[in-house]
């Protein structure tokens, strides 16, 4: 049982990899530690899988929910010992210099792009493009309504189609 | 309206996924690492419980025990009660007891009037 949930997170692995760095602002260090995270709570049996869904549904789900408790986690740490200056500026170390460097053009302009929209519909638009998911398997993901999703699908798209042929200050 | 379909999108995010791939952490490693770290983590888990678990049976404990001693109190009280009431004794009472009751007595108004009067002797005629 746990060898067949190791082949599958390993299966998976790619995937998850990609959504994390997603869910993480694309901080390469965080979105690490997220996963591993998350791959603790699924082998140690602190996420279960009561099959609703699909596996990588479960898996992306348990992936965004450690992700957003890391931030959330980070942001009160970052309030608890420095002042709001300084929080903004580790907040904006999740897009550190090294990283931005890496970025080719086209790379470049999508991830601005996508960062100048909501989260839902990053998210959303992420899952669907990125993972080739259903709107259905997103919504799933995000715990949304399945009408909420496609809104934000709707809107993310149009906006982010704009932003990528005329630029963000659009 | 724009000019970008699905297609294209979809293009984008590939070349992104693409990327993204070239600096993927390893599985085996990242596995490996979680595998090491789980059982402490396990032990973690089960240890809290079994204090959870201790802590549970020393409060039903002492629901129980207090219970209990209130039940026995309760009991002894109502074997107690009919001769502790008949015997009972204001712890004031014997203020309302004068050492020399007699002194603090009013005296009988009829006797003081008469106090030291010898009875006259009628002579009653008989004629």
């Amino acid at each position: 049982m746990e060898q067949e949930l190791e082949r599958e997170l390993e299966r998976l692995h790619s995937e998850s990899w990609g959504w994390a760095l997603a869910c993480c602002g694309r901080d390469r260090d965080l979105a690490e530690e997220v996963l591993q995270s998350a791959y603790l709570r699924i082998i140690s049996r602190r996420a279960t899988f009561n099959g609703d869904s699909s596996l990588r549904t479960w898996v992306f789900g348990v992936i965004r929910w450690t992700a957003r408790t890391e931030l959330r986690r980070r942001l009160f740490w970052i309030r608890r010992h420095t002042d709001s200056e300084g929080a903004n500026e580790v907040v904006d170390m999740s897009r550190g210099p090294d990283v931005i460097a890496e970025r080719s053009e086209e790379r470049e302009a999508l991830i601005h792009a996508l960062e100048s929209l909501s989260r839902r519909q990053r998210e959303v638009l992420q899952l669907v493009f990125y993972h080739d998911m259903t709107i259905e398997e997103a919504a799933r993901v995000m715990k949304v309504s399945l009408g909420s999703a496609r809104t934000h699908y709707d809107r993310g798209k149009k906006s982010l189609a704009q932003k990528l042929e005329h630029g963000v200050d659009r | 309206m724009t000019d970008m379909n699905d297609d294209e999108l979809r293009a984008r995010f590939s070349a992104l996924k693409a990327e993204d791939g070239r600096v993927e952490p390893e599985f085996r490693s990242m596995f490996n690492r979680v595998a090491q770290s789980s059982p402490t983590d396990r032990s973690r888990v089960r240890s809290s419980t079994r204090w959870v678990a201790v802590a549970a049976a020393i409060l039903i404990a002492a629901v129980l025990l207090v219970g209990k001693a209130r039940d026995l109190r309760r009991e002894q009280q109502t074997v107690l009660a009919p001769q502790t009431i008949t015997t009972w004794e204001s712890p004031t009472a014997a203020l309302l007891e004068p050492p020399a009751p007699d002194l603090l007595a009013p005296p009988p108004l009829l006797s003081s009037v008469f106090d030291g009067v010898a009875s006259p002797t009628l002579d009653l005629k008989t004629d």
